[in-house]
């Protein structure tokens, strides 16, 4: 199981034991072009996320401006189980910078979504986040490139 | 050896970039075009392609940071032009195809180490900056072990020196025996723990050809000679960080690189 507690500038996160989390970008873009990130990842059963660059100290840091989605990858006997959690970045009256989100159970992190922006289709996985080699971020940014350069006569 | 106060100006980091001194890497993403088939449609339908660039930006990790600069200083200090934009209190550095993201850094966490060579006659010390502080004295007055590079917040820095000479065909000399010798191969990269007297400095002598004397810990030099030093940080058994600088020895005065 995933908890995330906002606590102003940082969000602590505990996850299972022998979990791998990935901490990713839903939206990640410099301007208007979508990145093929790397999500920040760790080992750890217990961390904090902030995505504040002032100085604020947490063991990962957000480079994106958008909504994440904390994921976590484990081995369970032969096979490999994921869970997510939603996280949104806001300004609340709380102080807090971080909104806890859906719950998405290995059903909903493996299911695969399909969007077809401009006649383009792309196919995306949440679980593909979870993801040292970046391999399908990249593909995916490369088809919202694609998407976005569509020419319409 | 006479020990030298830290200046922005020895070390090269011009005065509109002083800003990031206490600033370190959070990662680095490229920009760059790359050819695609794009749809062009009509009425709803795509009727054709058109085979144009698109721009596509890809994240780099910090694993392929290594030896990169995950202190920032090098980018800064060789003066490449940069649109520096705030972000969340660190800052965006555009510098085209290739963005860095920096961030404050934390207490105890290094952001400034600058390699620096000065010459005393016939001795070349290692003069490097850590912290802004000469290394022996920030060494003496504080615990490494509760130090740590910005991607390593878990291991102990190993800080360590390498010694090169360049003589004036390019041929690269390390402090290695003349047999193992390798002068213009890609260097090994021999190094010295600080806590070795052979990382403080190394000596020179004047010859008739380039090389080492490890009897002495001297290079022997040639017209055209310089005097490089690395140093080394390997929070992880492997070396993930150095700075190196240059000392010419026709003129004295040191070339950063």
């Amino acid at each position: 199981m995933i908890t995330a507690t906002p606590n102003g500038k940082v969000l602590n996160v505990q996850v299972d034991q022998r979990a791998i989390t990935y901490i990713a970008a839903e939206n990640p873009r410099i301007g208007s072009v979508f990145i093929g990130h790397i999500p920040e990842s760790t080992v750890r059963q217990s961390f904090s996320i902030t995505d504040m660059f002032d100085g604020t100290v947490a063991d990962e840091y957000l480079k994106y401006d958008c909504d994440h989605i904390i994921l976590t990858r484990k081995q369970v006997g032969t096979t490999v189980q994921f869970e997510g959690l939603k996280i949104r970045l806001t300004n609340s009256a709380t102080g807090n910078r971080f909104e806890v989100g859906e719950y998405l159970p290995h059903a909903e992190v493996v299911k695969l979504n399909t969007e077809k922006p401009n006649g383009v289709t792309i196919h995306h996985r949440y679980s593909d986040l979870a993801n040292d080699a970046k391999a399908e971020e990249t593909r995916r940014a490369y088809f919202k490139a694609i998407a976005a350069a569509v020419i319409f006569e | 050896m006479n020990v030298i106060p830290y200046s922005d100006e020895i070390v090269g980091v011009l005065p509109e970039n002083t800003f990031l001194k206490d600033q370190v890497m959070v990662g680095l993403t490229r920009i760059a075009p790359r050819s695609a088939s794009v749809p062009v449609r009509k009425n709803g339908r795509t009727i054709r392609t058109e085979k144009i660039l698109v721009i596509v930006g890809e994240d780099y990790g910090a694993q392929s940071m290594v030896d990169e600069d995950l202190l920032i200083q090098q980018k800064v200090k060789h003066g490449l032009y940069f649109i520096s934009i705030p972000h969340k209190g660190g800052y965006i550095l555009d510098f085209g195809d290739t963005m860095f993201w920096t961030r404050k850094a934390n207490p105890n966490e290094f952001h400034s180490i600058n390699a620096f060579l000065t010459r005393e006659d016939n001795t070349i010390y290692n003069h490097t900056f850590i912290q802004q502080q000469y290394w022996k004295e920030w060494v003496a007055q504080n615990n490494i072990a509760q130090w740590r590079m910005p991607f390593s917040p878990e291991s102990i820095s190993t800080f360590a020196v390498s010694w090169q000479m360049i003589d004036a065909e390019g041929g690269k000399w390390e402090c290695v025996s003349e047999a193992q010798q390798k002068p213009y191969w890609i260097p090994r990269l021999t190094y010295f723990l600080i806590n070795n007297p052979k990382a403080s400095s190394v000596n020179i002598v004047e010859g008739a050809a380039p090389g080492y004397d490890p009897d002495t810990h001297s290079f022997i030099v040639t017209p055209g000679c310089k005097i490089r030093l690395f140093w080394i940080n390997s929070p992880m058994g492997q070396k993930e960080w150095s700075d190196e600088v240059e000392f010419d020895l026709d003129t004295n005065q040191i070339n950063l690189i």
